[in-house]
């Protein structure tokens, strides 16, 4: 039996997933004070389970499950902290709304905020960090059908919050968007 | 699909609004772009000191346990 504890690779890819386990952390808390707490917890619970992670396999994906059931078990009856929207957040990036064609970023912060948890969590999954669908419908416990179903009712909420009918409501797109530097993600809402 | 080719099907694309193809491409893009800034920001942040300092203390408690 393979001693992760006893591994430089296990502890070091702990420590690469710790950016995204935040990011997660912060789509179910909107607190980034309170995800930092969940991924504490979190790389407790890792540690304390370490034994349970097949190398080789998806840590990313069990670290998510960890930190999912952490907080819907323990952090969520605690209730929930302010949504977050704007305090943490010095953005460098200015996505500004009309000429830049992209959406205002400070709308849309405000926007996912009012999403439900479950189709917040499922957006950051699907959207940014990089898990399949069927790899977030594993975390989540669900169908494939079912995380699908949730991203697409996020975009029709998202949409409506932030009020777009139809393709003039988003203005020319660039392709100018330097900051978006992250290569090899899928596109969010790609099926 | 890759955000290129989201960029340039629109660009080559029917231009009538009512197109709902258009506008579902344009909104995905958008909407993706959007979402990705803004984790973007802690993503791309240093790791706390927090984490580090659990890791070090974990594996420094495992080791003396061993021995």
């Amino acid at each position: 039996m393979t001693d992760n504890r006893a591994s430089n690779e296990f502890r070091e890819k702990l420590i690469s997933e710790i950016p995204n386990l935040r990011a997660f952390g912060m789509s179910l808390s909107g607190s980034l004070h309170q995800a930092d707490d969940l991924v504490q917890d979190t790389l407790l619970k890792a540690w304390g389970h370490a034994d349970s992670f097949t190398p080789g396999t998806n840590m990313r994906a069990w670290l998510f499950t960890i930190l999912r059931n952490t907080y819907y078990s323990l952090y969520r009856r605690r209730g929930r902290e302010v949504q977050d929207t704007e305090g943490v957040y010095a953005s460098k990036v200015a996505v500004s709304g009309g000429q830049e064609g992209a959406i205002d970023l400070a709308d849309f912060r405000i926007a996912l905020a009012k999403l439900p948890e479950e189709q917040r969590e499922v957006l950051i999954m699907v959207g940014a960090t990089g898990l399949s669908y069927q790899e977030a419908a594993d975390i989540c416990g669900v169908a494939v059908g079912t995380i699908k179903s949730r991203v697409n009712r996020a975009r029709t909420k998202l949409s409506e919050l932030l009020g777009i009918n139809g393709a003039e409501d988003i203005g020319p797109d660039r392709t100018v968007l330097a900051v978006f530097q992250q290569s090899g993600q899928s596109s969010l809402f790609t099926s | 699909m890759s955000e290129r080719d989201i960029n340039m099907n629109f660009n080559a694309g029917n231009s009538s609004p009512e197109h709902n193809g258009e506008l579902d491409a344009k909104l995905q893009g958008a909407l993706g772009r959007a979402l990705k800034a803004h984790y973007d920001d802690i993503i791309s942040a240093p790791i706390p000191d927090r984490f580090l300092v659990l890791l070090a203390e974990l594996e420094a408690k495992e080791t003396r346990d061993d021995r």
